[in-house]
């Protein structure tokens, strides 16, 4: 029973059924019964779509504008904020670096405010 | 080729790219416009559009916050409810009622029935609550994941299955009603 209710289930979400599953169908009346109507909705389903003219990609190729599309703005891109931000840290780098620098060679130039 | 690499030919400007686009998605977006009720000279010029608008945005797509099919079916998503609300304010009837037209049986007979049971589907399609009929129409475009259904109707996925799992029932049981 519990097989049945998984079957139907998954023929009610329209997911493709395992071999298993599609052996049960032609033992089992209820499980077919609801495989049928189903089935009759997907063919119905079908039938409503509206088919595509024949020419319909060159008439919308044909009203498309002269000019190309725009970009969005090149600093939004990810590219250039990443390479903004590794900039921005190299330069934090070597500010660092030039003061620690400066601190262990040239002592004095902190100790001579001292009294 | 993938639709990012396509993209961004069109924008380098090969609009040939641009073109094979419009193939790719041409049948889905009128699988979904037919869904929605809209047929003929209104479904083409919705598809046009939807094409046009999203010809004209393809600068904004960002492929790392959605897919190109979740994206531009957005766009077709806002252009059909506009179009839905300017057919009710006019008065007009959503969904057109001109299947006959398309139907294609060679037996008047099968014509008939076939015609009489599209036009029933129909009726229950409307009938369906409206976050089910959301969700079931974006479910019925193959080119669609569960995960992209779910971004597009900002739900969880369990949720899209669930709705379609209520609109399925729904739809078949009134299907049913009238066969018996």
């Amino acid at each position: 029973m519990s097989h049945c209710i998984e079957i139907q289930e998954r023929i009610a979400l329209g997911e493709p059924l395992p071999d298993a599953a599609r052996s049960h169908l032609s033992s089992c009346q209820a499980c077919s019964l609801v495989a049928e109507s189903y089935s009759l909705l997907d063919a119905s389903l079908e039938a409503l779509a509206e088919p595509v003219p024949l020419d319909f990609a060159d008439r919308v190729m044909s009203r498309l504008p002269a000019h190309e599309p725009a970009r969005a703005p090149r600093w939004f891109e990810a590219g250039w904020v990443e390479l903004a931000l590794t900039n921005a840290a190299l330069v934090c780098a070597l500010v660092n670096t030039v003061r620690f620098l400066a601190g262990v060679l040239i002592p004095s130039v902190s100790l001579g405010a001292t009294p | 080729m993938d639709d990012e690499f396509l993209i961004k030919q069109t924008l380098a400007g090969n609009r040939q790219a641009f073109r094979l686009v419009v193939l790719r998605y041409q049948r889905p977006l009128f699988r979904f416009l037919g869904l929605l009720g809209l047929r003929g000279a209104r479904a083409e010029d919705l598809a046009q559009e939807t094409f046009l608008r999203a010809f004209k945005a393809l600068g904004s797509f960002d492929p790392a916050r959605a897919a190109f099919s979740t994206w531009l079916f957005t766009i077709a998503r806002r252009l059909a409810i506009g179009e839905w609300r300017r057919a009710r304010q006019e008065g007009q009837s959503a969904p057109d009622a001109s299947y006959e037209a398309s139907s294609q049986a060679p037996d008047p007979a099968q014509s008939a029935l076939l015609a009489e049971r599209a036009r029933r589907l129909e009726r229950a399609l409307l009938a369906l609550p409206e976050q089910l009929r959301s969700t079931f129409f974006f479910s019925q475009i193959k080119e669609l994941t569960l995960e992209e259904v779910a971004e597009l109707e900002g739900c969880a996925v369990g949720t899209v299955k669930s709705r379609i799992f209520r609109a399925r029932e729904q739809l078949r049981l009134a299907l049913a009603e009238d066969e018996t």
